[in-house]
């Protein structure tokens, strides 16, 4: 399965860790503010295991510490290839509901294939990352829940939605430069059920999808990801690996 | 190299969170020698986003030199799903006197008066390995680990 199903190959494993790594850095932005304090530790919580997933999937890809390293911290911006849904910071908590849904889902999706593959190393880290994504899809579509059956925030949830969905039609589409990109529509396919069912329970409808997955476009294309990109990469203390962060403006 | 004097040393290496060792939470799942000659200690995390994962590492590579110096010491880090039925007796005794719920239960209750009138107070706890309950007999709260028994079985709460 690993060497036929397209987000399982090189390229899709290592275009899932770039999703994971710029989820959980996105993501723990929200640690500091402060909704409660609950949703502050869960929100830690995921932001950090997708940072772990990020480095899992490198992990499995072949890369090592320092090459894991290397790839998020000192390879060229445009070499990047995320899901749109990360090229923008979302700066409401609806909105990152909405895109943590469809990333968790995504995620759950893939996980669940890699647990079917011929190779050992791809189906025992499919198993884990399965598992520890079922706790960010639940925890999330309890969100969805709980914004979308209130009258106070259903319809500012239906909009935000409207408006994230449409950068979500590429999180399985290739993140391949080649010149015959794969597309993963299977992935896609399984990915807009589980989503659908969540999604259409509050009104909000996921044709902006897409039929099938469109193609990943490189960072250079997109402004905003090229800031968090240098804003992760400012971080680093400019002697390379295992110097700790650099003391950023205090 | 004095192997058996290799796993009774990292044998004594401790969890950096709880009095507990690695041995006795499930987390050392192999001490062995690989095909260089480097000592091998196979790890399995409570979860792949388990912060202290390096300060385990260093601990083990800390107590293999401790009798075998010139060792070199490989910790590979295994791709499993971390259970708390495969604590052992003596690291369940500790939890429990610490305030976590026995991990190999198929129920949880509190470590304190032992009641199964427990409500879970949301998914998430101050770690990414903990769940928060409470009690609703003596009014404790606790945590459980995220691999229990109770939990992976997704049992009901109170």
């Amino acid at each position: 399965m690993s060497s036929v199903t397209p987000s399982l190959d090189s390229s899709g494993l290592l275009s899932a860790a770039e999703d994971h790594f710029l989820h959980g850095h996105l993501l723990s932005g929200w640690i500091v503010d402060y909704i409660d304090l609950e949703e502050s530790l869960a929100v830690g919580s995921i932001a950090q295991e997708e940072l772990a997933h990020a480095a899992t999937l490198m992990s499995v890809h072949g890369l090592d510490e320092v090459g894991r390293d290397v790839f998020v911290y000192q390879r060229p911006a445009q070499d990047w290839r995320p899901t749109r849904l990360l090229a923008h910071r979302l700066h409401d908590w609806p909105s990152t509901v909405v895109r943590a849904l469809l990333l968790a889902h995504a995620a759950a999706v893939r996980s669940e294939r890699m647990s079917a593959s011929d190779d050992p190393t791809i189906r025992d880290a499919g198993i884990v990352l399965a598992a520890e994504q079922q706790l960010h899809v639940m925890h999330w579509e309890r969100w969805v829940q709980v914004l979308g059956g209130d009258a106070r925030t259903a319809d500012e949830l239906r909009q935000r939605a409207a408006v994230v969905l449409p950068l979500g039609g590429d999180v399985f589409g290739s993140a391949s430069s080649s010149s015959e990109p794969t597309p993963d529509r299977d992935g896609h396919a399984a990915w807009m059920s589980r989503v659908e069912t969540v999604l259409r329970e509050v009104g909000v409808p996921v044709r902006s999808l897409g039929d099938g997955p469109s193609e990943r476009s490189p960072a250079d294309e997109q402004p905003e990801l090229l800031q968090v990109l240098a804003e992760i990469r400012m971080l680093r203390v400019e002697a390379g690996f295992g110097d700790g962060v650099r003391g950023l403006d205090r | 190299m004095n192997l058996e004097a290799v796993r009774e040393a990292v044998a004594h290496v401790e969890d950096p969170e709880v009095p507990v060792t690695l041995v006795d939470l499930g987390v050392v799942r192999d001490v062995g020698l690989a095909d260089d000659g480097d000592v091998r200690v196979v790890l399995r995390p409570t979860r792949l986003a388990c912060p202290a994962r390096d300060e385990m590492a260093r601990r083990v590579r800390e107590a293999v030199r401790s009798v075998e110096p010139d060792a070199g010491v490989a910790v590979e880090w295994e791709l499993s799903t971390w259970r708390g039925d495969e604590v052992s007796g003596r690291g369940t005794e500790v939890l429990l006197q610490i305030g976590y719920s026995d991990p190999g239960a198929a129920e949880t209750a509190c470590p304190y008066c032992g009641s199964t009138k427990v409500r879970r107070e949301g998914a998430f706890g101050g770690a990414v390995c903990k769940v928060p309950f409470s009690c609703r007999a003596c009014g404790s709260t606790y945590d459980a680990l995220r691999g229990s028994r109770s939990l992976l079985a997704g049992a009901p709460h109170v």
